[in-house]
């Protein structure tokens, strides 16, 4: 029962924290809605024993790449006529019932899927040496790709960013 | 065991934050929030990972999240560098102001 509770009130907190990202105009208060629905997410992380994953969800997720989203607004320091009308007029009803069905299908879909059960143990958290195991032993490769795309988007960026010779 | 978190209740939540963010994706114009919204997504994907790998007693759920996490962090560091040289192209974030590509 008190997991439930938990559950629901962190839910909502998510699902908040979602709503007032979309519902404010200014980037910076998105952002800072954005850091509270993934703070919640970690929680939930925690909820289902996955705590490695809600570390590095905060520390990477809400430290990291939101930090990066947050610098990026006030490095570019817009004026209010750059930001663009918001919401956009012409399209906003249909993207509402758009995503209204695409809602109800995934929602319905999710309540359909009753055959898995979670098991009976309330939090038992997973081990961060099996984790590790796993990801050294069978997924060695995929762990080696990972670090050589971080290496590529390392050089991108720098790459992106950097002014063309001659430019201002 | 009465106390435990029901399956259906983590997959409808990763359902709902998806919908969400796909509504930021398709109502917002501001190429940042959008990229936010995106960012939502995967979020919500990620929740429905973990749950299935906890529902099936396998860890390769959350080893995915894992390097999930780990490809969102070089994508939003190439889509911020992306955003900083459009801004610097065509002094805008509007996505509709930016148009060389649509016919």
């Amino acid at each position: 029962m008190v997991l439930k509770s938990v559950f629901i009130l962190v839910a909502l907190g998510a699902v908040g924290g979602a709503i007032g990202m979309l519902a404010s105009s200014n980037p910076v208060h998105s952002a800072l809605f954005l850091v509270w629905t993934l703070f919640c997410v970690a929680a939930i992380y925690l909820l289902l024993g996955a705590e490695f994953l809600a570390v590095v969800q905060i520390i990477v997720y809400a430290g990291a790449i939101m930090v990066l989203f947050l610098f990026i607004i006030m490095l570019l320091n817009l004026r209010r006529d750059e930001f663009g009308p918001d919401p956009m007029p012409s399209h906003w009803g249909w993207s509402l019932i758009f995503t209204a069905l695409l809602a109800v299908v995934l929602v319905s879909v999710a309540g359909v899927s009753v055959a898995l059960k979670f098991p009976e143990d309330p939090l038992t958290l997973t081990s961060i040496s099996d984790l590790a195991r796993l990801i050294f032993t069978k997924h060695l490769l995929a762990f080696e790709i990972a670090s050589l795309i971080l290496l590529i988007a390392m050089v991108g960026v720098v790459v992106l960013a950097k002014r063309p010779k001659g430019g201002a | 065991m009465e106390g435990g978190i029901p399956l259906n209740w983590v997959l409808a939540l990763s359902a709902i934050l998806f919908s969400l963010g796909a509504l930021g994706v398709l109502i917002k114009r501001n190429i940042i929030v959008m990229f936010m919204s995106i960012e939502l997504m995967l979020n919500a994907a990620n929740i429905a990972l973990v749950a299935f790998s906890r529902a099936h007693g396998n860890l390769d759920g959350q080893i995915i999240v894992f390097f999930t996490m780990t490809l969102a962090a070089a994508e939003v560091a190439i889509g911020l560098a992306i955003i900083v040289a459009l801004f610097r192209i065509k002094r805008t974030i509007d996505v509709d102001r930016v148009t060389l590509l649509k016919w």
